[in-house]
């Protein structure tokens, strides 16, 4: 099914691909997928450009300006204070990408890992691992996050921590689930009994052909960390104003959504952007990484 | 025929003129609660949702009717000597059981509000005695200045039959003497109560927070604020709770609707670490940065008024002149003084502690704001509810801190509002919430409460602006938005509307 | 399959202790007073130091735990609630009618417009229908609930006025705009998963063969492919119907619905902790029954599964 080199001939010359190689080859031919990538791209230069290309002082607050519509001097309007609302979501890319894509990516790697371990070697480490997962299921989100903060204290890798161990169980059990269908099959045993080693079982064989559903579930659920993020202020993680940060801009906004609907709007389309970029890009992958896609 | 005519006339006079006489007491109204009250039992300690119900539910010895205090189940208060009071009751009060109610259920009352310990302000009060069947001796460990009515009007008085007749202490279906009786309560979504028609009291002699002008009262549980606005609008609800400044001109001169003001007896306030603002001169330069304008405009819409001292003008013993008085208002220039003479630079951090709400939230981010034109930045240390209220005394978080948003108010006095900060017997390590240890704040402030003329109210005022351990910021406005239904909208003390007192 | 069911039934008593010390230990550790919840904003230092002292706070971490414990487990007494006085076992069970009706309706949107829509996606692939759903999908899964939630009211209930805007007075009408709300999410959630794994499975080499055999298209999908797709997208329903019994609290506030979400919420904000840890204990069993239920379909649907539970003999 899967074969763990390719040799393409290139007249005389022989290129030998890794695996991982073929998968970024067949990525760069997904025009979609490119076009999520090249857009988040331009999203993560926005966030770090902000200083110098945002149109005004994402702090400065003005009486006369207070909930001003979208116009000329102020393309999405201004916020309860009168601050620049394009201002502010463009700085606020910064907190909200480094939130969002870094608790999306602890979660998945942490989850991947224990799915990966909990399907392979099933039974007894089966049982326990989900059970522990059962029990740190049982708590709610924001108790976690208030016990972290607690313990840990604030600041942003706490407050990442915090978002991420909402993800772990998800991505554990879609994979288990998936693990669990391919394990048996003929192609892993067949691996197995040549001696391949564990870990080449693992990523070579059982991965690519279950990964599938973590992805999906993964890039959709970026939207969601980003708008828990602004609750964690609550509790003193997360961010604190004047900074902007799109899931709080919206959480402000909310109670004049019905008079002042752009204070909602444009963060609301921000976090939407994210969100069909990384579907875009993470599609790709898994098209990617499909085998039977492959010609 | 002519007789018959004139009877049939006179039977459809009478008629009419008992409908209209009934045609007084509107058919029902539902009003919207922003919070959840809980436990609507009686001894339960006074939360937000709670405040918005407390009249309508039950009655005390005294209540405070607009602004004095008048009896309600009592008839009679006899002075015995300085801290023991007789009480006498009227002797045909009934609760909605049918229970009499007498002075050893007063005794009982008291007695178990003080066992329960939500009501701590009861620790006063040392003992009741049952003097004879309507008369009820209380023996105060203290008094001060105006505590009386207020203890008299701070525990619900219910029957000690009906207490414990019910399986639940009263938790959810509580019987009392008021004109209205629970029927119906979902937790968390609607309180229905039904007028008693058997209501003890004549007409006449009823206070504001036990008429009853309306048949059935709903309250309605909506958390969200936008939402009860929406509810307004599709007359799900006749009454709202205090709602946002910028929906008012969705109500106000709109055909149906109407909005009433009410000025609400708490204020925003500014508390220094004293630990880390040793100096009086920086204290003073952070209130004069602070222009309170802003403030009101961002974060109450423009409706507001700035405090002149902890609390507002509407409690009795606030001195009058205090009004025209000079507050710190906006100075750039007198700030920029006094922080050089403080020796603070660009670049000096602030750590800012509050409350996390929306309307706290932009009343910080404006103070913020303003010290950044000075140089100076500020952290913003933001916490929910309940973290808030433990860091706020916390020993061990005080130096965590350097300027903290609070905001207080009391049911009768400005000095119990001052009491709740800057009584360092009250706190917990011997200082004010501040950290001050200054005794001449402390004398002054004891003499204020002892007795508070304008002498003493004044000495501590303007000791207490002097050397600006708080400084008052807004004194807050409630609008209270209805339907045409209600034509005359009535509130208690506390700004909480009264639906059986409104006029319809 | 009996043995695995009564082993899983059985590792549920543990699981149900850890779930009771560690929210109890979560608790003790959390700041944040309930006392100051109980006595209102204007309760002194002293008069909150003596509530605390008066519920037993004070007392040290393993006489408390003992304490917890013991009336948990061996009196079956999940305490009375600060905040509401009354048993957190019945405040539960009375919110968890609104919940679960929620629950279900949303549930059976979920499934029957979800799934449908992802089995279209997938046999169209990369087609037109295929490019809409997803972008559809796609809106739905980012769009910020409480928006969608006062959208639909500003359109439904306060210019049109068909539907009440918040409540549950009004019967099975208060329950359309939050079920059609909650389920925007959980609708393009389940159609991507399904199309994404229907996909994979039309690919593979049974399927082709079974077209190459001649079989219709609709044999195929529903015999061949539909039930081997079918495992991711049981994980979800079930974690979603877990999440969903656990209560929304953002449709909850929003609409006014005293459903378990907004009771818990509430409880944890105020620091009630009988309700906090009680409500915690009944919806981890809820969950874990559930969880176990996924995995007793995940047998049903593939053989291959099912095997794995009932032995390793032999095999690794």
């Amino acid at each position: 099914m899967s074969t763990a080199v390719n040799d393409t001939h290139v007249g005389v010359r022989t290129r030998r691909q890794g695996q991982l190689g073929q998968v970024m080859h067949r990525l760069r031919k997904n025009k979609v997928a490119m076009l999520g990538l090249v857009i988040m791209l331009l999203l993560i230069a926005m966030a770090l450009l902000s200083p110098w290309i945002a149109p005004y002082n994402y702090a400065k607050t003005s009486k006369a300006d207070r909930y001003a519509s979208p116009s000329w001097q102020h393309l999405f309007g201004c916020d309860a204070m009168g601050r620049d609302i394009l201002s502010r979501i463009m700085y606020g890319a910064r907190a909200s990408l480094w939130l969002g894509l870094m608790s999306t990516l602890v979660a998945t790697v942490i989850g991947v890992l224990l799915g990966s371990l909990v399907g392979y070697y099933g039974g007894r480490v089966d049982n326990i691992v989900m059970r522990i997962l059962d029990i740190i299921q049982a708590i709610p989100g924001m108790l976690l996050s208030i016990a972290i903060s607690a313990a840990l204290g604030s600041g942003i890798g706490n407050t990442i921590l915090a978002l991420s161990i909402g993800g772990v169980p998800m991505t554990v059990r879609l994979l288990r689930g998936s693990i669990l269908t391919v394990r048996k099959q003929e192609y892993i045993e067949a691996a197995e009994k040549i001696n391949c080693s564990k870990w080449r079982v693992i990523t070579a064989h059982i991965l690519p052909n279950s990964i599938a559903p973590v992805i999906v579930s993964v890039t959709m659920g970026i939207g969601n960390t980003i708008l828990q993020a602004a609750s964690l202020s609550y509790i003193g993680l997360g961010v604190q104003p004047p900074t902007p940060e799109w899931g709080a801009m919206l959480s402000e906004g909310k109670s004049m959504i019905t008079k002042y609907p752009h204070l909602c709007i444009f963060p609301g389309l921000a976090i939407m952007l994210v969100v069909l970029c990384l579907n875009m890009l993470g599609d790709g992958l898994r098209d990617a990484m499909d085998p039977k896609l492959k010609n | 025929m002519k007789k018959f005519l004139s009877i049939v006339l006179v039977l459809i006079m009478a008629l009419s003129m008992a409908s209209f006489a009934s045609a007084e007491h509107g058919a029902s109204v539902t009003v919207g609660l922003a919070g959840d009250p809980g436990n609507i039992g009686p001894f339960q300690g006074m939360g937000l949702g709670r405040i918005g119900i407390l009249f309508t539910t039950y009655e005390m010895l005294m209540v405070k009717d607009g602004n004095e205090f008048v009896g309600c189940l009592m008839k009679e208060l006899t002075p015995v000597d300085d801290l023991t009071y007789d009480v006498e009751l009227y002797d045909y009060i009934v609760d909605q059981a049918g229970n009499k109610l007498t002075a050893s259920d007063i005794k009982f009352c008291f007695d178990t509000a003080k066992a329960d310990g939500n009501l701590p302000k009861l620790s006063a009060v040392d003992s009741v005695e049952v003097v004879s069947e309507y008369v009820a001796r209380f023996h105060f460990t203290a008094l001060a200045a105006g505590d009386l009515e207020s203890l008299l009007m701070e525990c619900p008085i219910v029957t000690q039959a009906a207490y414990e007749a019910s399986a639940d202490k009263m938790a959810t279906d509580p019987v009392t003497t008021s004109p209205y009786q629970v029927v119906d309560y979902k937790t968390g979504s609607t309180i229905t109560y039904k007028r008693n028609e058997n209501y003890w009291q004549k007409d006449e002699l009823i206070p504001s927070t036990s008429k009853h002008n309306v048949d059935e009262i709903t309250f309605r549980i909506i958390p969200d604020p936008v939402q009860m606005v929406n509810a307004l609008k599709t007359k799900e609800i006749d009454i709202s709770a205090a709602i946002d400044g910028s929906y008012i001109s969705d109500f106000m001169g709109v055909e149906g609707f109407s909005v009433t003001q009410i000025p609400d007896n708490t204020t925003k306030f500014l508390t220094f670490n004293y630990d880390s603002i040793p100096s009086a001169a920086e204290r003073q330069a952070i209130a004069y940065a602070v222009d309170v304008e802003d403030i009101i405009a961002f974060a109450f819409d423009g409706i507001g008024y700035h405090a002149k001292t902890i609390g507002n003008t509407k409690y009795p013993d606030f001195v009058e002149k205090w009004s025209d008085e000079e507050y710190y208002e906006y100075d750039a220039e007198k700030a920029q003084a006094l922080f050089d003479e403080a020796g603070v630079t660009a670049g000096k951090t602030y750590r800012l502690l509050y409350n996390v709400a929306d309307d706290n939230t932009r009343i910080v981010t404006t103070i913020q704001a303003a010290l950044m034109d000075f140089g100076i930045n500020v952290e913003l240390i933001g916490y929910d509810n309940a973290l808030f209220g433990t860091y706020k005394f916390d020993e061990k978080n005080s130096g965590e801190w350097d300027i903290m948003l609070d905001e207080a108010g009391s049911s009768n006095l400005l000095t119990n509002v001052w009491k709740l900060t800057l009584d360092r017997r009250d706190q917990t390590y011997g200082k004010t919430v501040g950290h001050v240890l200054d005794d001449e704040l402390q004398t002054l402030i004891e003499a204020a409460i002892n007795d508070n003329t304008p002498e003493n109210m004044d000495a501590f005022h303007q000791y207490l602006k002097e050397q600006c351990y708080e400084y008052g910021l807004v004194s807050k406005v409630n609008n209270l938005a209805h339907t045409t239904v209600v034509n005359t909208a009535v509130t208690c003390f506390r700004g909480q509307i009264l639906p059986g007192a409104c006029e319809y | 399959m009996i043995r695995y069911i009564g082993k899983r039934l059985l590792w549920m008593i543990p699981v149900m202790l850890g779930i009771a010390v560690l929210i109890f230990s979560i608790m003790y550790i959390c700041p944040g007073d309930p006392a100051q919840s109980l006595l209102g904003p204007s309760a002194s230092a002293v008069e909150l130091a003596a509530k605390r002292e008066e519920m037993g706070l004070n007392d040290p971490y393993i006489v408390r735990l003992g304490r917890y414990l013991y009336q948990t487990f061996i009196r079956l007494d999940l305490g009375t609630s600060y905040k509401f006085g009354t048993s957190v076992f019945a405040g539960l069970m009375e919110r968890m009618q609104y919940t679960l009706v929620i629950a279900l309706l949303c549930m059976c949107l979920q499934v029957f417009v979800g799934t449908p829509l992802g089995i279209m996606a997938a046999t169209h692939h990369n087609g037109l229908w295929d490019r809409i759903s997803m972008f559809l999908a796609l809106v739905g899964v980012s769009i910020p609930a409480f928006w969608l939630a006062l959208m639909l009211v500003l359109i439904f209930a306060v210019n049109l006025g068909w539907l009440p805007t918040s409540g549950v007075a009004n019967g099975i009408a208060s329950f359309i705009l939050p079920c059609i709300a909650n389920s925007f999410a959980g609708i393009a959630s389940q159609a991507r998963h399904t199309r994404s794994s229907m996909l994979e499975v039309i690919r593979s080499d049974y399927i082709v063969t079974a077209k190459a055999k001649g079989l219709s298209q609709k044999t195929v999908l529903f015999k061949h492919a539909l039930p081997n797709a079918l495992i991711p997208i049981i994980t979800i329903v079930g974690n979603g119907m877990g999440m969903m019994l656990g209560g929304t609290v953002i449709i909850e506030n929003v609409f006014a619905i005293p459903g378990v979400g907004r009771y818990m919420t509430d409880a944890i904000n105020s620091r009630d902790y009988p309700v906090v840890m009680g409500g915690v204990l009944v919806l981890g069993l809820i969950f874990s029954l559930i969880m176990l239920l996924v995995d007793i379909v995940y047998a049903f649907v593939d053989p291959r599964i099912k095997a794995q539970y009932e032995g390793r003999k032999g095999k690794k």
